[in-house]
């Protein structure tokens, strides 16, 4: 092992390698610790119970975080302080876009939060160029010769976002972490990981720019928040960037623990689509006897003849096949079909209806973000069921009115009572509009 | 509590006796769904008396056969699972990425199939000083937790490297791996060797070859898999 692959980080060692290394003033940390019948986990942070966590002859191990490797009392952690060696190259950023005028405000204020290394949250609708406006902040940061990181809780956003600072910033090498990384660790200024990945740092960046906060699992997940504080310098900053900020988030706006830049207009300067309650107590019992509601019937014919097309999203793949049964019955000569997450031909048919081969498709939340169609609507059957979080919701909802030529739409919940989480999403969009019909007046004045 | 593989909530289904006497009942500790995707050995008449393979017509499986013709006895082995892809992701969770609670999995299943043998001396197959430094556990003795067992064998160090990590053939041409303590008095014993998994049958033949050189009277084999 060399001595970069120490550098801010907690390297898992067991008896026999933390006895044999020869890296002067390495640092040795225990790996777990028991506090009564608990055991805390000094790598995620977290507590388990004796019962589930213990082994033979009085040692223990964490089970939470077992995935990189196993934290128990036979192990420790080598670890040494970030030094920041790096040589810089002599341009940093070899991005030569445009950002419109209201991109470039908020860049700016990303980029003086960076340098002061505040905790910031750039609270963007979707669809704004969100990556394009971190650019100024990085190029600035690693001028300073800090280290950065970019984390996503999603290996598929990571893998999307390497090509796109490579080319930004095309003379400092970057490292691309997560957990299906053939290649070895290695030591670079800019890093762009998974957030379990994260875990393994410790006090190692500047600057830590974690991207769709609010997406699973990284929402709700106290071992990934608790890696995200550890991960950076005590004097570290933090960027959180998400359209859709957790109920964390926003009480942490509220107790003025974060500096926040709104965002609140699509690239086409229009406003959220609002979301339409329809009431529809017992919608279950009724489709399992073949009904759906009538409301969700005719708004479907009025899409299709409108010429549109539509989502209509549900909880459970398992009630996929009914409600496809009962419109089949109902709307005998449109073209639609069912999409889902281990659905085999799940990018065909995603590609199929883009060319406009269906009306419509039926699914559950898996096309809630990264999708994009130009011109739908998007309707929500049972949106007061639990798999569907706030966060959830306004992406579902965000997927409408994406397009220049058709900048709203509709967007109509189905729900069987009302439920926090629907009643959360509308806020969160109204409270996005009022700040968007401010901004589109600031503009007009102009 | 939840299923200890896929984390999902499990519901616990008690009748009205289970409610009110106070029995001990077998808590679940795997969802339904998890369970369905292990498959037990159903051993009847068409499988092979020596590791339950099925047989078409011969008397013993090839394998068993050449066992046999080495030592001039084979093992009566008693697999309980298939070794699929469900086990070999559980064999990878549970030994090498080490979640001794995965243990509970089993536990239950195997202490079960062991009580229906009959056995003077009940040993696991050991597993290395350096693995057991390292894991902190035996994945054997593991599933025996609560019961009685001998731990009769012991591994002479760095013999016995790990026998996933081998090819076939160098399963096959190894050494023996284990020596026998001498203070217990094993002669005229009936012996119940376990071990996790039976895949060319070599680690347990070298164990069974010391007990009957040992003057055992009859060494039974389980494995959680074959």
């Amino acid at each position: 092992m060399q001595k970069t692959d120490f550098y801010g980080r907690r390297v898992l060692l067991n008896a026999e390698e933390a006895q044999q290394i020869r890296i002067p003033n390495l640092e040795i940390m225990p790996a777990v610790k028991k506090n009564g019948d608990r055991i805390y986990c000094y790598r995620c942070g977290q507590t388990s119970s004796c019962d589930t966590s213990h082994l033979p002859n009085n040692q223990y191990y964490c089970p939470v975080c077992f995935n990189l490797g196993r934290s128990s009392s036979l192990a420790c952690y080598g670890h040494l302080a970030e030094p920041n060696h790096f040589t810089l190259p002599t341009s940093i950023l070899t991005w030569s876009g445009q950002l419109s005028p209201l991109q470039k405000r908020v860049s700016q204020a990303i980029d003086q939060g960076m340098t002061n290394h505040q905790r910031q949250l750039l609270w963007a609708v979707t669809g704004a160029g969100k990556t394009e406006m971190i650019f100024a902040g990085i190029a600035h940061a690693l001028a300073r010769r800090e280290r950065i990181a970019i984390a996503s809780p999603r290996v598929d956003v990571c893998l999307e976002l390497f090509p796109r600072l490579q080319a930004a910033f095309a003379n400092t090498p970057i490292a691309l972490l997560h957990g299906r990384t053939p290649e070895p660790y290695q030591y670079r200024q800019l890093t762009i990981c998974t957030t379990h990945q994260l875990l393994r740092f410790y006090h190692a960046f500047d600057n830590l720019i974690v991207d769709e906060v609010d997406s699973f699992p990284y929402a709700a997940n106290q071992a990934l928040l608790f890696a995200t504080n550890n991960a950076v310098k005590k004097t570290g900053g933090i960027l959180f960037m998400t359209a859709t900020p957790g109920r964390t988030l926003e009480q942490q706006i509220h107790r003025h623990q974060l500096h926040v830049h709104y965002l609140p207009l699509r690239y086409h300067g229009h406003l959220l689509p609002q979301i339409k309650i329809n009431l529809a107590p017992r919608w279950r019992k009724n489709m399992e006897r073949g009904l759906l509601p009538l409301t969700l019937i005719r708004s479907i014919k009025a899409t299709l003849s409108a010429q549109h097309q539509c989502l209509l999203f549900i909880p459970h793949i398992d009630d996929l096949p009914l409600v496809e049964q009962v419109l089949y019955r109902q709307l005998t000569n449109s073209r639609f079909t069912t999409v889902y997450a281990a659905d085999p031909q799940r990018i065909e048919k995603v590609q199929a209806m883009r060319d406009g081969d269906y009306d419509f498709l039926i699914t559950t939340s898996i096309l809630e973000r990264g999708v994009t169609f130009p011109e739908i609507d998007v309707y929500v059957l049972g949106a007061d069921d639990s798999v569907f979080s706030s966060s959830a919701l306004v992406q579902i909802a965000g997927r409408a009115g994406r397009a220049v030529t058709r900048p709203t739409g509709r967007v109509i919940f189905w729900v069987s009572a009302l439920s926090r989480s629907v009643n959360d999403a509308r806020r969160q969009i109204s409270l996005m509009n009022r700040k968007g019909r401010c901004l589109q007046r600031e503009l007009s004045s102009l | 509590m939840n299923c200890l593989l896929c984390n999902c909530q499990l519901s616990m289904r008690l009748c009205i006796t289970e409610l009110f006497l106070p029995i001990d009942h077998q808590r679940e500790t795997v969802c339904d769904a998890c369970r369905a995707r292990f498959s037990a050995y159903h051993l009847s008449k068409q499988c092979c008396p020596g590791c339950g393979h099925p047989l078409n017509g011969e008397l013993l499986c090839s394998e068993c056969q050449a066992w046999k013709n080495n030592y001039g006895q084979f093992l009566h082995h008693r697999p309980l699972f298939h070794y699929n892809e469900a086990m070999a992701e559980y064999m990878s969770l549970y030994k090498f990425q080490g979640l001794y609670q995965l243990r509970m999995v089993f536990q239950h299943v195997v202490q079960m199939a062991i009580k229906q043998e009959e056995y003077d001396l009940l040993v696991p197959i050991p597993v290395s000083p350096t693995t057991l430094r390292t894991r902190g556990f035996n994945q054997v003795e593991g599933f025996l937790e609560g019961m009685q067992f001998h731990q009769l064998l012991t591994t002479i160090d760095d013999h016995k490297a790990r026998q996933s990590a081998r090819t076939r053939q160098e399963r096959l041409v190894s050494q023996q791996p284990f020596q026998l303590n001498n203070n217990v008095r094993v002669t005229g014993q009936h012996i119940l060797l376990v071990d996790d998994v039976y895949t060319t049958g070599r680690t347990l033949y070298h164990a069974a070859d010391l007990l009957w050189q040992a003057g055992c009277q009859r060494v039974k084999t389980l494995s959680l898999a074959r």
